[in-house]
């Protein structure tokens, strides 16, 4: 086999395949994606940092992809886990397989990954590593090193991903400022195509931002737990942003916005990944993209000014919250797709009608 | 929202016969309709004229009509059920139009009849060409670019604007596509707009975009009253545009879509069918550029369809079932998620697998039928296969055709020159699969053939690596074998390549709609090499049920019928009934009809996969028509398996027609006179002592030619040309009895007792297939010690074979004299049809009694009654061209109705109108007969002319006629150059009837052909034997003067 590799679980599972793209090894998360279109999209996703993104769909890398549909730099994954990714893709561009090459990140095929997601979904996601060939045979070692090593959520993930400086003005209209927690091309684009953008770190203080003059306030998606300490002074911020501004919170930024307002998160067993989650918003019913392993505690909302306004028809948790001031909503989905749907981009629109009412 | 009050009694129109371009997919939608109908306490009434469907049960259905589907029976049918609503979208094209023939006459309106899915205004804003473009333009949606002209100067300007060549030319206002067509330079402009201009009512063309040969993609939508829309899955076609998608290789997911492009289409259905306001489920059709990524919206089918039978088998997602309930008002809310039984209907189903369709063409059978595939259906059914990867998923299909060619074998493909293999790649026929295999095994490079085909360089590749591997593992290479085995390749195969089957594993994996993220309860396998089997065991004995695979000529929707209720007896017995089967398109591989479901190929080596895994405690092999007889053959004496019902060595003795005369001679039983002959002196020989006309035979009918009369020496000679006979292909020479009658009869036996479940006489006389014949059940013609004879026989051949089970025998009567013609220890094809005559079903009980009931323990009282039934069957000589249309020893029906009547006559013109005759009330007869049935052309003549038809007719005929008294006009044959001639009057209109047969009756081109080939193009109904157009008379008699009634079954 061309470059024997391991995929080694923190319960001891092991799987053999062989590895591509970067020939090294990598910890991280291992969590699993149901999409089977997006696979570029997915990889450079800030909130999969850390994670090992095992892909359900057995074909991966079918097609070549240009920096047209990457959803930031590089590849945020620390390695990804696949059935087949194709030595023969279709179209022009970048291959998966150089692509991760040149970002210096392995991935693994040959692996069952129905096996695998079984196992996730049943043991809850976990620590793995991408063993390289020379390496195979040090399991024992590496499981004992994995067992010291601290959870990829420990991390202070929100950190490595969220932009350094202000960025902007993007597009044009009322003045958006983006709290960038690891936020993807595409909701940029979204964003700026209805409002006059700036992008500012995930710690910026309340009167930076207020510095500004923004009329609105987006807190982006992005990786890792919402309660991890470095998400503090977003946090603070956060708390007098929504008593000034509407805002609108996108999965990880959900998450925040819900912290911000008394409510508690916890970690989802296996979390959501994949295109094709259903949400229930008043009478209808939206297929949506998600990307989160954790939630917004329902019951932790009683007490604070958030009522549930959608949720996931899968397991019934909360996708969607609404401030009783009427302008602060969120969304755990990414109604701005990449990769997925984009069923549910009046979300924009009607934060936009908020805005502009308010004004 | 609550399910309406209002609506207590719905119906359901089924698709009729088995035809091309409709095949089972719409029994099993229209099952799924009834069941979700009944499940919500309604009502419900089905109307299908196709008996072999399992809608039409009595237990899918609470009152079932098998009555001609026209709008008059419609009409009358919802007049005395006092029907509420209908189902519109559940029986195909057939049941769509009828819908929107009711409404158009207001017959719905007047009635206070709701259409239950879609209202009229989307169907026909779907339907409607210039409406559907409309919406799309006015929707923002992009459609073929299109603009009118003049004149040629125009057309050569907005081809310059098109951006050049080709083009496609469409005349305005004319029928039949006159001066329509792709162009490709300024000469072909030039004539085509030329003739266009000129053939256009206006005096205009319209010139539009050619997205020929752009990819080709479906989407599977489904829409609910509240606006709530969904995908259930993506397809992408390997053959381009130009390429209708039911004769395309299919794969789902598309797969060389990016998340972009794929969004955009999954939006771009979502709004189209939101604009049009569809209901229920709908196929939107999408051409994308190879290069630009343009996109086109093609067409939209408002329904369900072949495409959404494929859809759900390939989800696991039942969308026929879930559209039945959003007819009924309910939301994708509101509905569970049948397979995780926690879930909602509303959410796409994730796959983590790829499924790969193959048509089924039926060439084998019509040797002379343009093979040509292209806009136009041609395969009767299809395969589908699922892997772990692209490269399994195929091999499968490939598999599943069931072509006698395993995985990458191209038969005769292989012996082409290498020019015929690029025309075949370029215009290509049902053989173009093997031809980029053949392409591939010789190095020609994947660009090239790409450019000549038209398919993604993705899945070349990929066919690429199949074929590399398959040459490593025939040369021996280090690692071949085990790379072959894990991509999917049969160990039947690679022994084939090296002599030796290899050791292999295989495990069954899970379709669960949603790639295993949640626990699922579905029991619907698929067989990989990777992975982790995920069987289900219940401890209960298991049944293995041999499904009957792609629907073909000769093995149609009835072995599905049966096999399905041999899985529901079996599991009413308490087994576990098993079924394997490789069509999506059939009830039997529904997921939630059997207690296990292998979605497999159905070889030998594939079906004991199955049976080392599951050690069913026993197999049954008698339902699934000639393909599970086969696999009787091949794995009955297999240590594990143990073949319930009739003895293996009953089954081998009736396929084995020398040993079986020996057999039918020893019980003291007549056969027509017969010799085996093993090389073409031989043959002649034989022919000689038998004398003409003779019944040709060969043993095993395996892509050669089949059976053939003939009638002397030289056609003997033309046959003997053109057919291998040898040592091991022998052929049975067999003298044919001219002027008999033929006879089906099916029996079910439990071992020691066997009760007649029907005498099914032929309407034409032997020589016609028995697939083909239109039969009436009780006989008509034969006399009480006739039929006492044929049960004494029956009864005899029944013991002796020590049936238990199904078994169908056909005699030939002659003077009183039966011969026995052929036993089948299986069900028949007119299984179905007897129980639905007398309300017996056959196939259950025969089931029953295989696992060890007795037939006293069954209520066998017929409810036939003074009633008659007939069965008439449909032919598909309108889309296969070069397909002669008289009927011959050699199966050419793909479906068959049935008709019930207190009378023959009523029963006959029920039958024919149902077959979609258009019996006619007025005009004229052509009549031109052989010599041998003139004598019994005069009462068919006298009665249509006392019915007020004028008559014309050849010189034999005209003159015999004549003689008799009866006037006729003459009409000239073409050969003869004069004026009126055949065609000539059937293309001015002035027949309604063509009465011919010919002198000959036996498959090829010759005199006659001609004229009857326009006959079908015209739709004038045609008789090709005397007895048909005796029948036909009558029917015609009934339809003018006689008040039809519906018969509840």
């Amino acid at each position: 086999m061309k470059n024997a590799g391991l995929l080694l679980l923190e319960d001891g599972t092991s799987y053999e395949g062989s590895i591509f793209g970067h020939v090294s090894g990598a910890y991280g998360e291992v969590v699993f994606s149901t999409s089977m279109t997006g696979f570029e999209e997915s990889v450079t996703d800030p909130s999969y940092r850390g994670q090992l993104l095992v892909f359900s769909y057995p074909l991966i890398g079918n097609y070549r992809f240009t920096s047209n549909s990457l959803q930031s730099k590089g590849p945020q994954v620390r390695g990804i886990v696949v059935s087949e990714c194709a030595s023969a893709p279709s179209g022009a561009g970048t291959s998966l397989s150089d692509f991760l090459k040149k970002h210096r990140v392995p991935g693994i095929e040959g692996i069952d990954t129905r096996s695998l997601v079984q196992k996730v979904r049943t043991a809850g996601t976990m620590k793995g590593m991408i063993i390289p060939g020379p390496d195979i045979d040090q399991g024992e070692i590496r499981l004992r090193e994995m067992e010291r090593m601290k959870n990829v959520w420990e991390e202070n993930l929100v950190g490595e991903v969220s932009t350094s400086r202000k960025r902007g003005p993007f597009g044009s209209g009322p003045r958006a400022v983006i709290i960038d927690c690891g936020m993807k091309k595409n909701l940029l684009r979204d964003i700026s195509l209805r409002f006059e953008t700036y992008v500012v770190p995930h710690s910026t203080t309340f009167e930076r931002v207020k510095s500004l003059s923004p009329e609105c306030i987006v807190v982006s998606s992005g990786p890792g737990d919402p309660s991890h300490p470095g998400m503090s002074q977003t946090l603070t911020s956060l708390r007098r942003l929504c008593e000034e501004y509407p805002v609108l919170g996108i999965c990880l930024g959900h998450q925040l916005v819900a912290l911000s307002q008394g409510a508690r998160t916890y970690k989802l067993k296996f979390g959501h990944r994949g295109i094709n989650h259903p949400v229930r918003f008043g009478e209808k019913v939206y297929i949506t993209s998600q990307n989160h392993g954790f939630g917004v505690d329902e019951e932790s909302l009683s007490g604070t000014p958030l009522n549930v306004s959608q949720r996931s028809l899968n397991d019934w948790t909360v996708e969607g919250l609404q401030h009783s001031n009427g302008r602060v909503i969120t969304t755990q989905y990414h109604p701005e797709g990449g990769p997925g749907p984009s069923d549910t981009t009046f979300i924009y629109d009607a934060f936009k009608k908020i805005v502009e009412r308010g004004a | 929202m609550p399910l309406d009050p209002t609506l207590r009694k719905v119906l359901v129109i089924g698709s009729g016969p088995i035809v091309i371009g409709q095949a089972a997919e719409f029994d099993f939608s229209g099952s799924q309709a009834c069941k979700a109908a009944r499940e919500e306490g309604v009502h419900v009434v089905l109307l299908n004229s196709n008996p072999a469907t399992i809608q039409s049960d009595r237990e899918i259905a609470d009152t079932v009509y098998i009555e001609p589907m026209d709008a008059e029976t419609v009409r009358r049918i919802i007049v005395e059920e006092k029907i509420d609503g209908i189902f519109s979208g559940m029986g195909g094209q057939t049941a769509l139009n009828l819908c929107s023939e009711l409404s158009e006459k207001s017959v719905l309106s007047d009635h206070n009849v709701r259409l239950l899915g879609s209202n009229q205004a989307a169907i026909s804003a779907s339907e409607d060409r210039e409406l559907f473009r409309e919406a799309m333009i006015g929707g923002g949606l992009p459609v073929a670019k299109s603009f009118t002209c003049t004149s040629l100067a125009d057309s050569r300007k907005l081809v310059e604007e098109l951006g050049g060549y080709p083009v496609m030319i469409r005349s305005a206002y004319t029928l039949g596509g006159t001066g329509s067509g792709i162009v490709r330079g300024d000469e072909e402009l030039e004539y085509v707009v030329g003739t266009g201009l000129a053939s256009s009512r206006i005096g205009q063309v319209i010139v539009e975009e050619s997205i020929l040969n752009w990819e080709e993609y479906e989407y599977e939508v489904v829409r609910d009253s509240a606006g709530n829309c969904i995908i259930i899955c993506s397809m992408e076609n390997l053959d381009p545009m130009g390429i209708h998608t039911g004769e395309s290789i299919v794969v789902a997911p598309a797969q060389t879509l990016s998340d972009r492009e794929h969004q955009m289409l999954r939006s771009s259905a979502l709004r189209i069918v939101e604009l049009l306001g569809i209901e229920g489920a709908c196929n939107v059709q999408f051409a994308v550029h190879p290069r630009t990524r343009e996109f086109r919206v093609v067409e939209v089918n408002p329904r369900v369809s072949r495409s959404s039978a494929l859809a759900s088998k390939a989800t696991g997602y039942p969308i026929a079932r879930i559209a039945a309930k959003i007819a009924l008002g309910l939301r994708l809310d509101e509905i569970e998620n049948a397979i995780t039984r926690k879930t909602l209907a509303a959410f796409e189903p994730a796959l983590d697998y790829v499924v790969v369709k193959i048509p089924r063409w039926p060439f084998d059978k019509f040797r002379l039928a343009d093979r040509r595939i292209g806009t136009q259906m041609k395969s009767t059914g299809e395969t589908m296969a699922i892997g772990r990867s692209f490269e399994e998923a195929m091999l499968k299909a490939l598999r599943s055709l069931e072509t006698g060619l395993l995985d990458l074998e191209t038969g005769e493909v292989a012996e082409w020159q290498d020019s015929s293999i690029v025309e075949e790649l370029r215009r290509p026929s049902d053989r173009r699969v093997y031809a980029v295999i053949e392409a591939l095994r010789r190095s020609f490079p994947v660009a090239r053939i790409r450019k000549e085909c038209g398919w993604n360089a993705f899945f070349l590749h990929k066919m690429e690596h199949l074929v590399r591997v398959s040459e490593s593992v025939r040369l021996g290479k280090d690692g071949a074998l085990a790379e072959a085995l894990q991509l999917g390749f049969s160990p039947d195969y690679i022994a084939r390549l090296t002599g030796k089957a290899p050791p292999h594993t295989k495990c069954y994996r899970m379709v669960d709609t949603c790639a295993a993220e949640f626990e699922a309860h579905t029991p619907y396998y698929y067989g990989t090499t990777q992975g982790v089997d995920e069987v289900r065991e219940t401890g209960r004995k298991g049944i293995l049920i041999i499904g009957g695979g792609p629907i073909r000529i000769g093995q149609g929707i009835e072995f599905d019928y049966c096999c399905v209720h041999a899985a529901l007896t079996s599991r009413e017995e308490g087994y576990d009934a098993i079924i394997v089967n490789n069509n999506p398109e059939t009830v039997s591989t529904d997921f939630d009809l059997s207690s296990r479901l292998y979605f497999e190929p159905l070889t030998r080596r594939d079906i004991m996969d199955i049976v080392d895994r599951e050690r069913p405690f026993g197999v049954m092999t008698q339902f699934g028509g000639q393909t599970a007889l086969n696999a009787a053959m091949d794995i009955g004496r297999e240590p594990l398996v143990n073949i319930l019902g009739t003895p293996l060595s009953s089954l081998v003795l009736a396929g084995n027609r020398k040993k079986f005369s020996d057999f039918v001679r020893a019980l003291g039983l007549e056969q027509p006179a017969s010799l085996e002959a093993f090389s073409a002196e031989e043959a002649m020989k034989c022919a000689g002592e038998l004398s003409y006309p003779l019944i040709l035979r060969p043993s095993h009918i395996i892509g050669g030619r089949g059976m053939e009369i003939v009638f002397d020496e030289a056609q003997m000679k033309s046959y003997l040309g053109s057919t291998g006979i040898s040592r091991s292909n022998g052929l049975l020479i067999e003298r044919y009895l001219s002027r008999a009658v033929e006879v089906d009869v099916d029996v079910v036996s439990d071992g020691s007792g066997t009760f007649i479940g029907g005498i099914l006489e032929h309407v034409e006389a032997a020589g016609v297939h028995s697939g083909d014949a239109t039969m009436v059940m009780p006989p008509q013609t034969l006399s009480r010690e006739e039929v006492a004879e044929i049960e004494r026989q029956t009864l005899l051949l029944t013991s002796s074979l020590q049936v238990k089970g199904l078994a169908n025998y056909q005699f030939a009567v002659r003077e009183g004299r039966v011969f026995v013609l052929e036993a089948n220890p299986r069900a028949s094809r007119t299984v179905p049809f007897v129980s639905k005559a007398t309300g017996i079903p056959l196939s259950k009980i025969a089931t029953k009694a295989i696992l060890g009931h007795r037939l006293d323990e069954f209520d066998l009282r017929s409810r036939i009654g003074e009633k008659v039934a007939v069965k008439v069957s449909v032919f598909p000589f309108l889309k296969l061209r070069g397909v002669d249309s008289v009927l011959g020893p050699e199966m050419k029906s793909t479906g068959e109705v049935m008709s019930i009547g207190r009378t023959y006559a009523e029963a006959a013109w029920k039958g024919f109108t149902a077959a979609g005759y258009r019996l006619p009330t007025s005009g004229s007869v052509y009549m031109t007969v052989r010599d041998a049935d003139k004598e019994q052309l005069l009462p068919v003549a006298s009665k249509l002319m006392s019915l007020g038809f004028g008559i014309y007719a050849t010189r034999g005929t005209q003159e015999f006629l004549e003689r008799n008294g009866i006037r006729a006009e003459r009409a000239y044959k073409l050969s003869e150059n004069l004026k009126p001639d055949a065609i000539g009057l059937m293309r001015s209109g002035n027949v309604s009837l063509v009465i011919n047969t010919p002198r000959i009756a036996s498959g090829s081109v010759r005199d006659g052909s001609m004229m009857r080939r326009v006959a079908v193009e015209t739709g004038i109904p045609l008789v090709t034997t005397i007895s048909g157009a005796k029948l036909m008379a009558e029917a015609i008699e009934f339809g003018i003067r006689g008040e039809p009634k519906l018969v509840r079954i």
